[in-house]
């Protein structure tokens, strides 16, 4: 494997240097597959079984010495060519090569082209073990045409030169597969061909792998159903008129006279239904049975149809080719004949670089092998996750839809889709949007309620059902709170408590911040003028770690009460952690105009925009006023904070503390300004001194992970946002922050529990 | 920088520092390009200032880059800040039509939230 | 644009519908007629704002090819593959490969070759396999629910209506696309669609009497369920198969295709000129389309060149 990364980290790629289409390595990609680690999947067998010499070879029929055509002449080098191809024992650039046009190099010359090669046969010999020395081969365009006369545009169906038997190894099943796969595929693939021709591809394809050709699964149907579309003419004609092929503009017709008639076709439906199954029982009837049609055609071409026939014609064939090498030198030469003509007549550049073709080459080649390992995959092993989840609830609650759908009778289609399309006709149901109806926001999905509502419900059994519900509220709060609107959560409990504000300070006091926060919520749905109510709760979301709610709050206390000091400097910080530096000086210099001591301090004009030196000076004027005013110095950190004078911030709120030294925000505020001017390691030190206040303030555990991701310590980080969250699952600025830092750590394996927002498995994970 | 009305003029400055720090430069060192941002108030393109995030150098300023800068990006300021704090990814902000961008996929590959200071909270 | 470089030839993507930036994608060795399977899970916000990113968030290898795949539209980590050895899969993508599938469907006689979630009933999915049938199944089920009879060909893919929770249609090698009612036995509706095999079909998101089907015949016909006896229109510009269909869920009249002719489609099919645009960024058959349903505009495309495209419509995939 060394070797291998070796080798294709050097700098030999193809000068153009579009290594991601490498059509080498994707090639050998192809052709090796990538999982043969995997016990139970299928691998490729070694080296020994698909390396034919050359001299299995040596009997292929002398090309050259058909008369005539030039492009037999441009043959001739086809035999050494191949054997040269097997000696290197992979799957060889000169397949590549030969399509391009004589001439034109590909690789900017032959040297680059070896060394593109190089690599190739290299990556190859992982998987093949050593073989001999590459050899540059000359092109071999007639390959290409092989590739091209079996699935692109190829004129007349002429088998490829069976390949040595022994030296195939697919088992039955690897048999089977290729052969009804490639009856199917190849069918969709070369719908110009007509039907013979398609058959003698298939038939060469897996008559070179060795695969019986004689039980062939799956015959196409022949031809249209010409008893349907009688049928089918008939009993519309009666209803509408117009030939069937010429509908193009009689659908728009058709149409504007069922809009005049709403139901039209409803009442069609319904006619037909008078018959008791409509059309198709009537159908049914005249054939005798509903398969009649299916069955008349059976008897008017067999069993098994025309192709049956065909098929006893192919498989002589085959049998005539392997019979005789005379057979097979007329075969070869008709074919080479045929190829040139399709290589000619096909320039389409895209096709003669299609891998697929040169994939299907190499198969017919006998190239290709595939060992049938068959492991299967252990179904019983369904330790846990949603498997374990589903079962238990399928258990639980066995009155699913499906068990409702078994027990009843099919045939009481009571309300048939017919109908229900009518009805949703009437309703004028057709203006709604569809992706609305299916919005993943939409709240009432019968699982998660099934799920959130159930016996399983509470006892957190379902993290699913509780992160589908988080995701849900995460994203319209994203959508409303955006836009300064406040967004109330969905389902809330205090709804209806008798007190409910007294219930949100005491949450809060205890510090369970999310349950306070629907307290006050319901507080203030109750009385939507209750200012200290959203105060209280814009505080709240402030130490929950999100600002975004915090403000919308905020904002309506300050509705409900203009000159609230605490709502007014809440505004400001909220603002100032938001960078909007404008709106931040607008509160904070309201908040000393509304001082009832500094306030004539202050110009008693409200200043739109007010300049930030000017409001500096003003709250220094009022310090010296009152130097015990702890406040004071708290908005002179903020607004120092806003001109990131950090050192003067940090003084600002290290005086306050003097003054306040239990007040935990405060002590954050210090450690948010510490960190912000680069002094991580004192900010760890002071957000510590905030959670020994306060152990549930998820502003400061967030806060935490930040200075830890801003030194570079991610891992320590991670575990700091992962309590953050797991406080408040709603923190976003904390989930975004514990990706940023999962990729810094190289722990993206956790990136989809975030995504998930999957606290269990986080949590596990990244204990504190 | 001081000037500019822009929220992202602030987060650019904690840049400006936080890039001098250790772990600044590992970022510089790890990255090695140089960004010019157009960031416009609200309209893409509209009254747009030019930073430049040099990490090469590890420095950040305003106005055009002397010479070429190895990507540029066009973006509101409120698309900025979604980007650099990972709220917004830029593959979908790209996407989306909120991101606009010049110059080498290798470099632009690398203009990530990872690279910007996250500002600690008051 | 975001490209991914898939371990083997891409047979089917689709968007999450619960994360917008997430894909999931089958893929299948030796262009899927025989090997090894792997279903993929891309997460488009990996790499930077360009070039090819889309890294594989998870990978399960499977025992034979993977022709389809589909979320859950119940459980965002949920999602079904339809696997070559007639067994439809399901994975729950948290849990490591060994843990994969977590259940394992072993019914149809056939190949699998199309896979639709249900997006009004989220707990109900449909098969559609070779051996002629359908089976609707219920992940919490151990076996299917039902089996729907009638075709005489391959079925190769099944579209649940996008509104009616039990109406789907199935298109088949047989040329014939059928409606379904699940509660009833045979199809309503039987609709001579192609005169050569149909090999996808899909609903109209915005209007539930409007089905399109894309057949061997190079052509995608327009079908309107009322008046079955034509096609409202018929899009000619594939020079292969069209080997699916979709409509865009958030513009009316709008199609997605992708052919045999190594292109991808888009379509208005209320236009007289109705093909909007080609992308012909594939070097192989384009085997898998998807339109996202969370951002708007947003395509993606897998094929046998081993790549998967996203890109915004109107772009260029390739292009920054």
């Amino acid at each position: 494997m060394g070797t291998r990364h070796l080798i294709t980290g050097q700098n030999n790629c193809a000068p153009d240097g579009a290594s991601s289409s490498n059509p080498f390595g994707a090639l050998a990609n192809a052709l090796l597959g990538q999982s043969n680690k995997a016990e139970s999947l299928k691998g490729l067998p070694g080296a020994s079984a698909n390396v034919p010499t050359t001299s299995d070879y040596g009997t292929a029929a002398p090309l050259s010495t058909i008369p005539g055509s030039e492009n037999e002449f441009k043959q001739d080098q086809r035999p050494f060519a191949r054997g040269a191809d097997f000696t290197r024992g992979g799957p060889a650039n000169d397949w590549v090569e030969s399509f391009r046009p004589p001439g034109q190099s590909a690789f900017g010359g032959p040297d680059a082209s070896f060394a593109e090669f190089d690599q190739i046969y290299n990556n190859a010999g992982a998987a093949f073990g050593p073989v001999g020395p590459a050899l540059g081969g000359p092109p071999q365009r007639v390959l290409s045409g092989v590739l091209h006369s079996f699935l692109s545009s190829g004129r007349a169906g002429v088998p490829f030169q069976p390949v040595p038997i022994p030296a195939l190894g697919l088992s039955e099943g690897d048999k089977q597969c290729i052969r009804d796969r490639s009856c199917i595929m190849a069918r969709h693939i070369l719908a110009d061909q007509p039907e013979e021709y398609i058959q003698a591809q298939v038939n060469t394809l897996l008559h070179s792998l060795d695969i019986d050709n004689s039980y062939r699964t799956k015959n196409p149907l022949h031809g249209p159903y010409p008893e349907m579309e009688e049928y089918w003419n008939q009993s519309q004609s009666a209803l509408r008129s117009g030939p069937m092929h010429n509908a193009a503009n009689n659908w728009a017709a058709e149409f504007g006279k069922q809009n005049n008639n709403p139901e039209g076709w409803v009442t069609e439906f319904g006619k037909q239904n008078n018959n008791p199954e409509g059309w198709i029982t009537e159908f049914g009837k005249q054939h005798n049975n509903p398969e009649g049609w299916a069955r008349s055609f059976e008897q008017q071409y067999g069993p098994n149809g025309w192709a049956s026939e065909f098929e006893q014609h192919q498989s002589q064939m085959a049998m005539g080719q392997m019979g005789g090498a005379n057979m097979a030198n007329l075969a070869a030469m008709q074919q080479s004949r045929m190829l040139a003509e399709t290589l000619s007549s096909n320039n389409d550049p895209k096709f003669q670089n299609s891998k697929f073709f040169q994939f299907v080459s190499k198969m017919s080649r006998g190239e290709l092998i595939i060992e049938d390992n068959e492991v299967k995959q252990g179904s019983a092993s369904q330790s846990s996750g949603w498997a374990d989840e589903f079962q238990t609830q399928y258990n639980a609650n066995a009155n699913t839809w499906a068990d409702q759908f078994v027990n009843e009778e099919l045939s009481q289609g009571a309300d048939k889709w017919v109908n229900e399309f009518s009805s949703e006709h009437n309703l004028g149901g057709l203006n709604e949007k569809w992706v609305d109806e299916f919005s993943k926001l939409h709240v009432d999905d019968e699982w998660a309620e099934e799920f959130s509502g159930g016996a399983f419900g509470e006892s957190s059994a379902d993290p699913w059902a509780d992160e589908f519900q988080n995701q849900l509220s995460a994203s319209k709060q994203s959508s409303g709170a955006a836009r300064g609107v406040y967004v109330f959560s969905e389902m809330n409990p205090y709804v209806g408590h008798p007190n409910p504000m007294q219930e949100g300070q005491e949450l809060f006091r205890k510090g369970l911040l999310s349950e306070a926060a629907l307290a006050l919520e319901a507080e203030v749905l109750k009385n939507p003028d209750n200012a200290e109510g959203w105060r209280l709760l814009g505080v709240t979301h402030a130490e929950n770690d999100d600002d975004q709610q915090a403000i919308a709050a905020m904002l309506r206390a300050q509705e409900a009460n203009p000159t609230n000091l605490e709502v007014l400097l809440a505004l400001g910080v909220s603002h100032t952690n938001e960078l909007e530096q404008g709106e931040a000086l607008r509160y904070l210099s309201r908040w000393l105009q509304n001082h009832p001591k500094y306030g004539g301090l202050a110009p008693q004009n409200q200043i739109d925009s007010p300049y930030g030196p000017d409001v500096v000076r003003l709250f220094n004027e009022a310090a010296q006023m009152s130097p015990e005013d702890a406040d004071v110095h708290i908005v002179l950190g903020v607004l120092y904070n806003l001109s990131r004078e950090y050192d003067k911030a940090i003084a600002s709120f290290k005086t306050a503390l003097q003054l306040k030294p239990q007040d935990y925000s405060l002590w954050n505020k210090l450690g948010a300004t510490q960190a912000n001017s680069i002094q991580s390691a004192d900010a760890v030190l002071a957000y510590q001194q905030a959670l020994d206040l306060k152990p549930n303030y998820v502003r400061a555990w967030a806060n935490m992970g930040i200075s830890y991701a801003n030194q570079g310590l991610y891992e320590d980080s991670i575990r700091y946002y992962v309590r953050a969250v797991s406080m408040n699952p709603k923190a976003d600025n904390a989930w975004q922050y514990l990706r940023i830092s999962l990729g810094n750590a190289s722990r993206s394996d956790m990136i989809a529990a975030c995504d998930s927002r999957n606290l269990d498995v986080l949590q596990k994970e990244f204990p504190l | 920088m001081e000037a500019s009305k822009l929220k992202a003029a602030r987060l650019l400055e904690q840049m400006s520092a936080h890039l001098a720090t250790d772990a600044g430069k590992e970022i510089t060192d790890k990255v090695g390009f140089v960004y010019q941002l157009h960031i416009s108030p609200k309209k893409m393109g509209v009254d747009e200032e030019i930073f430049v995030v040099d990490l090469k150098k590890g420095a950040v300023s305003t106005g055009p880059y002397a010479g070429k800068p190895d990507a540029s990006f066009t973006f509101t300021d409120d698309d900025f800040l979604a980007i650099s704090s990972g709220k917004l990814n830029p593959q979908m902000a790209f996407i989306r039509g909120k991101l606009k961008i010049k110059g080498s996929i290798s470099a632009a590959q690398k203009f990530t939230p990872d690279i910007f200071p996250k500002p600690s909270k008051l | 644009m975001p490209a991914f470089k898939s371990p083997a030839p891409g047979f089917s993507v689709r968007f999450s519908p619960f994360h917008e930036n997430r894909l999931l994608a089958a893929t299948s060795q030796h262009f899927g007629l025989v090997g090894n399977g792997h279903l993929l899970v891309l997460d488009l916000s990996a790499a930077g704002p360009a070039g090819p990113g889309l890294a594989p968030l998870f990978s399960f290898p499977t025992s034979d090819a993977l022709f389809d795949c589909a979320w859950s539209e119940s459980h965002d980590s949920l999602c079904a593959a339809a696997s070559g050895d007639g067994s439809v899969r399901l994975f729950d993508v948290t849990l490591p490969p060994a843990q994969n599938p977590v259940r394992l469907f072993r019914e149809h006689a056939r190949e699998v070759h199309g896979i639709d979630w249900n997006p009004v009933r989220r707990d109900a999915f449909l098969s559609a396999s070779w051996d002629d049938t359908l089976k609707l199944w219920s992940p919490d089920r151990p076996a299917s629910v039902r089996t729907f009879r009638g075709h005489d060909y391959c079925v190769y893919a099944a579209a649940w209506s996008a509104r009616h929770p039990d109406v789907f249609a199935s298109a088949s090698g047989d040329r014939t696309a059928r409606v379904w009612d699940v509660r009833e036995p045979a199809p309503t509706l039987v609709i001579p669609a192609h005169d050569h095999e149909v090999l996808s079909l899909d609903w109209d998101k915005y209007d539930p009497s409007i089905l399109a089907t894309g057949s061997v015949d190079k052509s995608i016909r327009v079908w309107d369920v009322r008046s079955p006896r034509a096609p409202l229109a018929q899009l000619a510009g594939h020079g292969y198969a069209v080997k699916r269909v979709k409509f865009s869920p958030h513009r009316q009249g709008m199609l997605m295709s992708c052919s045999y002719d190594m292109t991808v489609c888009m379509w208005d099919y209320r236009k007289e000129d109705a093909l909007l645009a080609r992308y012909a960024h594939h070097t192989e058959f384009v085997a898998g389309i998807d339109m996202s349903v969370l951002t708007e505009g947003l395509l993606a495309s897998t094929g046998w060149d081993e790549m998967v495209y996203v890109w915004p419509f109107g772009s260029d995939p390739r292009a920054m």
